[in-house]
């Protein structure tokens, strides 16, 4: 062998595990002493009041390297504002993957937001942990790289319906959503309940979105005499129901899904009308002594002192819980591959929100909630204990078309 | 008496017919035909319909901004990036339209009231004591002139670019504001 060859081979194998060392080939967003995650979600405009969500999580986030990060790394988190608006989200989602090349995403407010983003995270095999909407469009059909956590919203009509029917002796049920993905789901869940209760609903009325005037549906809806109406709205559009039921002596009783469960903030903007009404709760309540609330909450006073603490900044502890318990379980060896496995490893793990279960072909972690109604002064109280649903989701999605 | 009474009436309708013609031809002549896509050009393009918007705030909201796209790789998606927009005294890029490519190669892209509304007007989104929508008006909208619309691939390098106008409100789309003001639905601050 010649000289120069030798000075070649002598130089590739000491060059070889510097390269290696120095992470070069490592994987995109995780280094020697970082995770990179990132989020998007509403700081601005009209969905602003979900944002919170995604500064909760920054909360937590600042708890878990405080602690000491996980298995020696600190998570550097990057939050970027998409408005509520898809376009934006896309560019978000562009920039945080191939120029900050975060390893994983977490949450995302906005069903319309995340299905933007869905195939393209999926394609760059980003992990993606806990959007916050309850849209079966996360898990069904089960993606490798997408875990959700937040439950249906067809398991929360249904667990609704089931409890005004054989806890409250409710006859007559009706049905008051906005006409899109959402308020279809909980239209599709209230139906199968009642289906299987042998009932069917006295009336389903339909909203537009930017519909500001709902006298005529609120007419409709007093037309069918329901004694118990489920509404599947914005808060904004919740709150002009409950005024004009209110003005029309229309007094049935009223349920809601979990979007609409920051019950300081619904009481105040219905000045008072969202006392009793009945709601599905994902997560312990903002005064829970629970033992995970009391250390959450003190993260929130070091962390985050100027945020309100409610339903939904905590709620972005709880659709990243799973995730950091998966990057535990992943050990140092994190890769996208090993962090799947590691949440697919995941049974009956609990926080502050529901039990979690993941598997090879399960990625719809959560399927139970608990009931809880508005008290007064907007005050959480806890009705049940968690429910699990019983819904067959293949029946109902068929319904859907899906 | 009457038979005048008849005339001058006949002679009002006539004259509101023939001004309700002119009218008509006026608004179908300054129609434009559509946009089609440039033959010559084999890579990706996009043209947008119309390419010259008034930022009056009515104008703007009820105007269909459509961006159309091709030459992107089928089941790719993109969004509708407006390139070098001074917003606040910084130079930024601000995303206003997403869309789907099809098995063609195709996507559209049209501007959503809430970007139209937050990138475009600089304004809110509100509600009055009513809860009903309206518009808040705190800052000047996009500053006028002719920019490049970028669409930008999520899953290649591909990008096609076009131009846009917005030019600042004209007598009629002032007065549409002004009539939105009284009734409430427009706030300036």
């Amino acid at each position: 062998m010649k000289t120069r060859e030798w000075v070649l081979m002598v130089a590739f194998a000491v060059l070889l595990p510097l390269v290696l060392a120095s992470g070069a080939w490592a994987e995109r967003g995780v280094t020697d002493k970082e995770i990179r995650i990132g989020q998007y979600g509403p700081q601005t405009g009209p969905a602003a009041l979900w944002g919170a969500v995604a500064r909760g999580t920054g909360c937590y986030f600042d708890m878990i390297n405080a602690e000491g990060g996980i298995h020696g790394r600190k998570i550097t988190y990057f939050l970027r504002d998409d408005g509520y608006m898809a376009p934006r989200t896309k560019a978000i989602c562009k920039e945080l993957v191939e120029s900050k090349e975060v390893f994983a995403m977490a949450s995302g407010v906005g069903t319309s937001p995340g299905m933007a983003v869905k195939k393209y995270l999926h394609k760059k095999k980003v992990p993606w942990v806990g959007p916050a909407t309850g849209s079966t469009h996360w898990a069904y059909p089960p993606t490798k790289y997408l875990f959700a956590v937040y439950p249906l919203y067809i398991d929360e009509a249904a667990m609704l319906v089931n409890y005004a029917v054989k806890n409250l002796g409710k006859k007559r049920i009706a049905f008051f959503y906005q006409n899109d993905d959402y308020g279809r789901e909980g239209l599709a869940g209230a139906e199968y309940a009642l289906g299987k209760l042998g009932m069917k609903l006295v009336a389903k009325v339909s909203v537009e979105v930017l519909d500001t005037d709902l006298s005529s549906h609120c007419m409709k809806l007093k037309k069918a005499k329901p004694d118990c109406v489920l509404m599947w709205l914005l808060p904004k559009q919740g709150a002009i129901i409950l005024t004009t039921a209110a003005k029309m002596g229309f007094k049935p009783l009223w349920m809601t899904s979990s979007t609409l469960s920051d019950t300081p903030i619904m009481y105040k903007i219905t000045r008072g009308l969202y006392k009793d009404v009945i709601f599905a709760s994902f997560g312990e309540g903002p005064n829970s002594q629970h033992p995970l609330m009391k250390k959450y909450r003190a993260a929130h006073d070091r962390f985050a002192p100027k945020d309100r603490w409610g339903v939904f900044f905590y709620a972005g502890f709880i659709f990243v819980e799973p995730m950091v318990e998966g990057l535990r379980r992943c050990g140092r060896d994190l890769t996208a591959d090993n962090f799947v496995k590691a949440m697919e490893s995941i049974k009956d793990f609990q926080g502050i929100g529901p039990k979690i279960t993941y598997g090879p072909n399960r990625r719809q972690g959560a399927r139970s909630m608990f009931l809880a109604k508005c008290g007064d002064k907007g005050t959480f109280i806890r009705l049940s204990d968690w429910l699990t649903s019983d819904v067959d989701l293949k029946e109902v999605l068929k319904r859907l078309g899906r | 008496m009457n038979v005048l009474r008849e005339y001058s009436s006949k002679r009002v309708l006539l004259a509101a017919v023939i001004a309700a013609g002119l009218a008509i031809m006026l608004v179908a002549g300054c129609a434009t035909a559509p946009k089609e896509f440039d033959p010559t050009i084999k890579g990706p393009q996009m043209i947008v319909e119309p390419d010259t918007v008034s930022t009056g705030v009515v104008s703007l909201l009820r105007t269909p901004l459509l961006f159309r796209g091709k030459g992107f790789d089928p089941g790719d998606s993109v969004f509708v990036t407006l390139v070098n927009v001074n917003k606040g005294g910084k130079t930024v890029h601000i995303p206003i339209a997403d869309g789907e490519v099809d098995k063609n190669g195709h996507f559209t892209a049209k501007v959503g009231t809430l970007v139209k509304v937050a990138e475009l007007l600089n304004a809110k989104l509100g509600s009055n004591k009513k809860l009903e929508s309206i518009v808040i008006v705190s800052r000047p909208p996009i500053p006028p002139g002719t920019y490049t619309a970028r669409a930008v691939s999520m899953e290649s390098d591909k990008i096609a670019v076009c131009k846009v106008t917005f030019v600042p409100p004209g007598l009629l789309d002032r007065f549409k504001d002004w009539v939105g003001k009284k009734k409430g639905k427009i706030v300036f601050k």
